[in-house]
């Protein structure tokens, strides 16, 4: 068996797409590229294919994570190449490598994750919210959960946070957050406590890239 | 003049954002400048509906495939997208162009099932259209309609321009090669283009034609165009072999009801059940050829990616070498995992074996029809399965571990008594005994019953007959419950009857219906078919405010002599033969499938399948 890893976008119309929907989309393009792809065992075989961590719908994937298991070695190369065929506009492979099937899985890997939210009107006191944020001992928010809501903190799932600017000048607000299995904080939260998640035009989101324990 | 929307906005404000996007694998982007008749193919339902329907996945395809023509997707918004659409006063769009309704040349609307009626006349109103033909100018598209309800299209008449009736793929290209002519010949004189269409076999325009009444009674309809057809021919593909089959379904990416492809392996069915409309105005029974078939689903699994494929037709087992098919099918998609799937299952060993075999064992549950619980009833109605057959299917179907069988039946078919509802819970009891006799497997087994109510449809053989009334159906639904009550294993779910109420009316209706329609609409009725939007006292103040009693159209039960609203369009088969087997009903005798013991001389003007049988009474 042959494990590869990629590295792609989702981007322009596919961030409107759920996580779900992206599984199905890539399986489906494996099957029309003919790749001899693995299966698992079982009643109900699956495909050996796995996602590094969700993305939200609404927010682009700069540098988003998979692995795929063949029952046939193919050159890197050409697997991506063959995949990138069959790809709907808006994903994008940016590489692929071929790495050991004994590895860790990917989704345990994952600690966090970068995200830039790019405004679209600038906000004089963005600075000063920013602060008055990381300042804070505590910030609890609520989650609806099959069992009802669920109180979480925040705080320890902040890893950094700051504002920038972008390329004509507009307020990019960088954050590092913890994402993953033992849970974390979303950019949408985080916005909210910032009281920008509102704007109208709303702000846009990407992850640029994802933490993996190494 | 092309205006394209800029949805990003819109898109971060609904739910399924992704439903709207329309640049899905195998979907069909053209240069607006590389066009000269645009074409939107609409379906009054959400995505996850309209992306289920075969029809318009053929039309897609064939339309496009002449070069400067592009068809377009148009569906229903849900709620919170339409809702977005009237805050922001933008129009309803398309999915691959996000082109405005109103600027397409041609609309075609399929007309599923009655209560999709007021979504249709809301994406009208969406799309910034006038609601009536009349009121359109040259600015506005053509608005036409094909699909089964064409067959009576008569409450939408005033709405619609044209209307298609039967075969779409060889009238569209006829459509496409007037209106171009048309187009260029730059008069801009509607009537104009609508009369060249009057002249095409199956067509009918609506505004050429005024009904008449007597009182409150329909007695014809006078023909207001000295060159349009007093009757109007469906159309009819004759061989499905070298007919357009699109091999490269688009592909979505959310999932929708039916996710997956369809081989449509023939048209038309033989059986002859009389409850069903579908029966009478899709014949003759025209098959692909294994051949065809097997070729064509090799390329779509290549071309979709999909992991199952339905093998879709009216009656699936009944395709004349549906053994080979499924065997071929088999050996040439083996190598990848494909799912074959039957829509619906005949009650009978042989389907139940044949089901299993697709499912591979993976199938929890079987669905029959046997439609009426009694032999009696099941004789007058024409749907011939025997109990001992029924009985049979289910034991297949137990003994290779299913623990699930579903049960569908009508309520309120002509001669039903309360003898016939004993039946059905006598059936669901008899197959709950079965498996207690220690024949299945696993832990837990249900039957479930599922009943609607019977309406009576135009151009079946029961379009003489009544709906019961809405108290009576009631009161059977009531008394189908207390049996139930009774039977441990056995579960009875019900389609809500003021639903079907509203269907029978439609179904049978005429054009004093089309102001009720606009009323509702203005009411807010639409989606009526999904349980959470439909407003039955919204309905009922809509028929109310034009002084219409429903019940008049539902209780409807005309002689043979009387002028009916749809007498104009014909199905093929002769009203001889319906009024044939209405009476054969009523006498509880059975009309053998054609197809199987010879012709039975239903009238249709070309049948492929035709066998002379010389003793049949005609």
């Amino acid at each position: 068996m042959h494990r590869y890893r990629i590295f792609f976008a989702k981007q322009g119309d596919l961030k409107y797409i759920s996580h779900l929907d992206l599984q199905r989309t890539v399986i489906r393009a494996m099957n029309r590229a003919d790749l001899p792809v693995a299966y698992s065992q079982g009643f109900n075989p699956q495909p050996k294919l796995t996602f590094a961590a969700p993305l939200a719908v609404g927010i682009e994937g700069k540098n988003e994570l998979m692995e795929l298991d063949l029952t046939e070695h193919l050159p890197p190369g050409e697997l991506g190449t063959k995949l990138q065929n069959q790809f709907p506009a808006g994903l994008e492979i940016k590489s692929v490598e071929e790495i050991d099937p004994a590895g860790p899985s990917l989704a345990s890997q994952v600690t966090g994750a970068v995200y830039r939210v790019f405004l679209a009107k600038p906000l004089h006191d963005l600075e000063k919210r920013i602060k008055k944020l990381k300042n804070r001992s505590s910030i609890v928010v609520s989650r609806p959960g099959k069992k009802g809501e669920k109180k979480i903190d925040l705080k320890p799932f902040i890893l950094d946070l700051s504002l920038g600017q972008g390329e004509q000048g507009q307020n990019v607000i960088t954050m590092q957050l913890v994402t993953g299995n033992q849970g974390g904080a979303r950019p949408g939260e985080i916005l909210q406590q910032l009281g920008v998640s509102e704007l109208e035009p709303p702000p846009s989101i990407y992850r640029t890239e994802l933490l993996l324990e190494q | 003049m092309n205006q394209e929307l800029n949805l990003d906005e819109l898109l971060l404000k609904v739910q399924k954002p992704a439903r709207y996007l329309g640049t899905e694998v195998n979907s069909i982007h053209k240069r607006s400048q590389d066009v000269d008749v645009q074409l939107a193919l609409a379906f009054p339902d959400i995505y996850e509906v309209a992306m289920s329907h075969l029809g318009l996945k053929i039309l897609y395809g064939a339309a496009n495939r002449i070069d400067s023509v592009q068809a377009q997707r148009v569906f229903a918004p849900a709620e919170d997208m339409e809702a977005v659409l009237r805050e922001k006063g933008l129009p309803l769009f398309s999915l691959e162009g996000r082109r405005p309704f109103n600027q397409f040349d041609l609309v075609g609307f399929t007309l599923q099932y009655e209560l999709s009626y007021t979504s249709i006349l809301n994406m009208l109103q969406l799309g910034q259209v006038p609601l009536y033909s009349q009121d359109r100018t040259t600015r506005d598209p053509f608005i036409l309609g094909g699909g089964p309800c064409a067959f009576n299209p008569e409450p939408l008449a005033p709405f619609f321009d044209a209307f298609v009736i039967g075969d779409g793929e060889e009238v569209l290209e006829e459509i496409i090669v007037l209106y171009r002519r048309w187009k260029q010949e730059g008069t801009g004189d509607r009537q104009a283009f609508l009369r060249d269409l009057s002249q095409l076999p199956g067509l009918y325009i609506p505004s050429f034609y005024q009904p008449v009444y007597s009182g409150d009674t329909f007695t014809g309809l006078e023909k207001m165009e000295p060159a349009a057809p007093d009757r109007i021919t469906k159309r009819t593909v004759r061989d499905l072999d070298h007919t357009y089959y699109p091999d490269d379904f688009i592909v979505p990416f959310i999932d929708v009801v039916h996710d997956r492809a369809s081989l449509e392996l023939f048209r038309g069915c033989s059986r002859g059940c009389r409850f069903c409309q579908a029966g009478m105005i899709y014949r003759p029974v025209r098959e692909r050829s294994l051949q065809n078939l097997t070729c064509l689903a090799e390329r779509i699994i290549q071309n979709t990616g999909f992991e199952e494929i339905s093998l879709a037709s009216l009656s699936s087992s009944d395709y004349s070498a549906i053994t080979p098919l499924v065997q071929q099918l088999e050996e040439r998609l083996g190598k990848k995992i494909i799912r074959l799937s039957l829509p619906s299952l005949r009650a009978n060993r042989f389907s139940v074996q044949l089901s299993d075999r697709l499912q591979k064992g993976k199938a929890a549950g079987v669905t029959f029809a046997p439609e009426a619980g009694s032999q009696r009833l099941r004789k007058a109605i024409n749907k011939q399965i025997s109990e001992q057959e029924i009985m049979e299917a289910a034991g297949e179907a137990i003994a290779s571990g299913r623990n699930h069988i579903k049960l569908y039946f009508m309520l309120g078919l002509p001669t039903e008594g309360e003898e016939d509802l004993k039946e059905i819970g006598r059936l669901a009891g008899e197959i709950l005994d079965l498996r207690r006799q220690g024949k299945g497997r696993g832990m837990s087994f249900k039957v479930s019953v599922s009943v609607s109510t019977f309406v009576p449809k135009a151009h079946s053989p029961f379009q003489w007959e009544p709906q019961l009334p809405l108290a009576e159906v009631k009161n059977r639904q009531e008394y189908l419950r207390r049996i139930f009550k009774k039977i441990k294993g056995a579960e009875l779910n019900w389609h809500g009857a003021e639903m079907s109420f509203l269907e029978a009316v439609f179904a049978r209706g005429d054009r004093r219906l089309a102001p009720v329609l606009e009323k509702a609409l203005a009411g807010g009725a639409r989606m009526d078919a999904w349980d959470d939007r439909f407003d039955f006292s919204l309905w009922m103040e809509a028929f109310q405010a034009e002084s219409l009693d429903p019940a008049r159209y539902t209780a409807f039960r005309p002689g043979y002599a009387q002028p009916l609203p749809w007498d104009h369009i014909s199905p093929g088969v002769s009203r001889d033969f319906l009024i044939r087997e209405h009476q054969r009903a009523l006498q509880g005798q059975e009309t053998p499938d054609c197809r199987r013991e010879g012709c039975w001389g239903c009238g249709l003007p070309y049948c492929p399948t035709r066998q002379v049988k010389q003793d049949a009474p005609l």
